[in-house]
């Protein structure tokens, strides 16, 4: 599958998992997308951990009654999912922001929705901080991406942004990119980067608007 | 489930209750932050033999001074406090109205060229669960007719995390976020026109980010009064010192890090002594002015101390008169105006404090 293709099964998935949630892009609402409910929606249950690793995952299971299995190699992560039949566990770092944690389990939830069924048998993924990446990267294995890109399209809806951009130019005859991208970041409750990467991605930019970046 | 709902759960489950207005308390104890600036003072006079710069009378080309004014404003106050789960921080809730507006030198008339106005709310989100600050702030984000933007807000940085106990940090953090929204809002005052020579009041850094994106722009100037960073080695201490009315510091420059990060913005800068007073402080009445360093270049080697020259001399000219203004010897009459401009169309500060805690179901105190 091309970069092309790719985006677009992406953008369908996340149309589809809208739809079957009842949980629409809707420009007239404002604020964050409400990602626990799609969470709750696909009996995915929230945990948030400091200081969070496979160890702590581990004992957190432990504690819990089940019998995680192999869950691998100790190390520092930003977030992880553990699935028990139809049922699963969205662990993310408490100790990070909270638009790195919402994001961080956006990419648990496109992990569950986009690659569940090729697991081959595998209950968890572990993402650790450099492939839960909030902006685009080239180097990111296939999964990796694919999840990132979820995120981004489920927690920065496109329509939800450009009825935004398009308000704000009409109201203010300006859309400069980099503050705009602040300022929807903090509605959206996501990272500045990771906003101006999806603007960027939406191609919403056009000259006359446009302040020109030094990331460009 | 209402908006209501959700503002008042939050409420309830992280011991909300309201605060009343109160004396800006110190810090228990200040942490120092480690400066990177990178200083090249040297440019304009040998850096061991720099002296005071004797402004010429002499006037400005056209294009070398501001016809364009930007100001920022923020009038909030930490109105409730939440108490962190489990860890028992205690986190201010920080009610502010922000906005940023330019006016436009017409003649001898200034008239408002821009503004733009926001209600936000900025707390330490990052000691929440984030599902929670989720639900809290699409409920404010639709509240009828009074819809209110959270402002997620990091953690301070601290050395021992006891600090985190101390309420006045936690405000502070809260309070510095809803100052970076009103800076943003300046950011997109000075975008609305390239054009125009504009002049903002602070530092350049967070209205422009970046040279690439100061490039883009005519002439822009800021304007500083406040002087929180040491810039200055000894020599230019003493010359700052030394400075009368109508006189300068030679220019320099920083560079602000070692690393040339992407998003950096060196800037060309100077002190301007603006006026002269009886029985005051040595420092008084000294403005830094700035200018992106990729904007200075575009004056010649050889005209850049006129350029400085003619421009401190009309910031001096255009300084605030009035008496009954406190920072009268370091504003600009142009910025004062535009902050009076700006502050007229906010809403009074009880209203908004008065109804927001209504919302969060809060009893507060008769309004201030």
């Amino acid at each position: 599958m091309n970069r092309g293709d790719e985006k677009g099964w992406i953008t369908q998935v996340v149309a589809e998992l809208r739809s079957a949630c009842q949980l629409p892009e809707n420009p007239l609402r404002f604020g964050p997308v409400p990602l626990e409910r799609f969470l709750g929606e696909h009996t995915l249950r929230l945990v948030e951990l400091p200081r969070l690793s496979r160890a702590a995952v581990y004992d957190y299971l432990l504690a819990k009654g089940s019998i995680p299995g192999e869950l691998g190699e100790d190390e520092d992560l930003a977030g992880f999912l553990y699935i028990t039949g139809p049922f699963g566990r969205v662990f993310v770092n408490a100790d990070d922001p909270v638009p790195r944690r919402r994001f961080t389990a956006g990419h648990e939830l496109g992990h569950f929705i986009l690659h569940r069924e090729s697991m081959g048998g595998k209950v968890s993924f572990g993402d650790s901080p450099a492939t839960v990446v909030e902006v685009e990267d080239e180097t990111a294995v296939a999964m990796e991406r694919q999840a990132n890109r979820f995120a981004a399209e489920i927690l920065m809806p496109a329509e939800v942004c450009r009825a935004r951009a398009e308000a704000f130019r009409k109201t203010y005859r300006v859309c400069p990119r980099t503050p705009f991208a602040y300022y929807l970041a903090a509605e959206l409750l996501v990272s500045p980067l990771a906003m101006r990467y999806r603007l960027r991605d939406l191609a919403m930019r056009n000259p006359s608007w446009d302040l020109g970046e030094a990331d460009e | 489930m209402s908006s209501d709902d959700a503002i008042r759960r939050f409420f309830r489950r992280h011991a909300g209750a309201a605060v009343g207005m109160y004396p800006v308390q110190s810090e228990l104890d200040t942490v120092t932050e480690n400066r990177d600036e990178l200083m090249e003072w040297g440019i304009e006079q040998s850096t061991d033999e720099w002296k005071p710069v004797i402004l010429p009378e002499t006037p400005a080309h056209p294009g070398e001074v501001p016809e364009r004014f930007i100001d920022g404003c923020q009038s909030g106050h930490a109105v409730a406090c939440l108490r962190a789960p489990e860890v028992g921080w205690p986190i201010p809730v920080f009610l502010a109205e922000v906005g940023g507006v330019a006016m436009r030198l017409k003649g001898r008339d200034l008239t408002r060229d821009f503004f733009g106005l926001d209600r936000v709310v900025s707390f330490v989100t990052d000691a929440f669960p984030w599902q929670e600050v989720e639900a809290f702030a699409a409920a404010l984000a639709n509240l009828s007719g009074f819809p209110l933007r959270v402002l997620p807000t990091d953690l301070p940085k601290v050395e021992d995390p006891i600090d985190l106990f101390d309420y006045e940090k936690m405000r502070k953090a809260a309070q510095n976020r809803a100052n970076n929204e009103m800076a943003n809002w300046e950011a997109i005052a000075l975008a609305a026109d390239r054009t125009t020579p504009t002049l903002c009041d602070g530092r350049l850094e967070p209205r422009l980010r970046s040279p690439k994106t100061a490039e883009q722009f005519a002439l822009v100037v800021g304007v500083v009064k406040t002087h929180s960073a040491n810039l200055l080695h000894p020599q230019g201490w003493r010359t700052l010192l030394d400075l009368k009315p109508g006189q300068r510091t030679p220019f320099f420059k920083i560079a602000k890090t070692a690393k040339g990060d992407a998003n950096d913005l060196p800037v060309g800068t100077w002190f301007v002594k603006m006026a002269s007073g009886d029985e005051v402080m040595p420092n008084w009445a000294a403005v830094r002015v700035e200018i992106p360093w990729i904007q200075f270049r575009r004056w010649p080697e050889t005209d850049r101390t006129g350029f400085v020259n003619r421009l401190s001399r009309w910031l001096i000219d255009a300084r605030c008169r009035q008496r009954s203004y406190a920072r009268m010897a370091v504003s600009l009459e142009p910025i004062v105006r535009a902050e009076d401009c700006l502050k007229s169309l906010f809403t009074p500060f009880g209203v908004l404090r008065n109804r927001f805690l209504r919302h969060a179901g809060v009893i507060g105190s008769a309004s201030p």
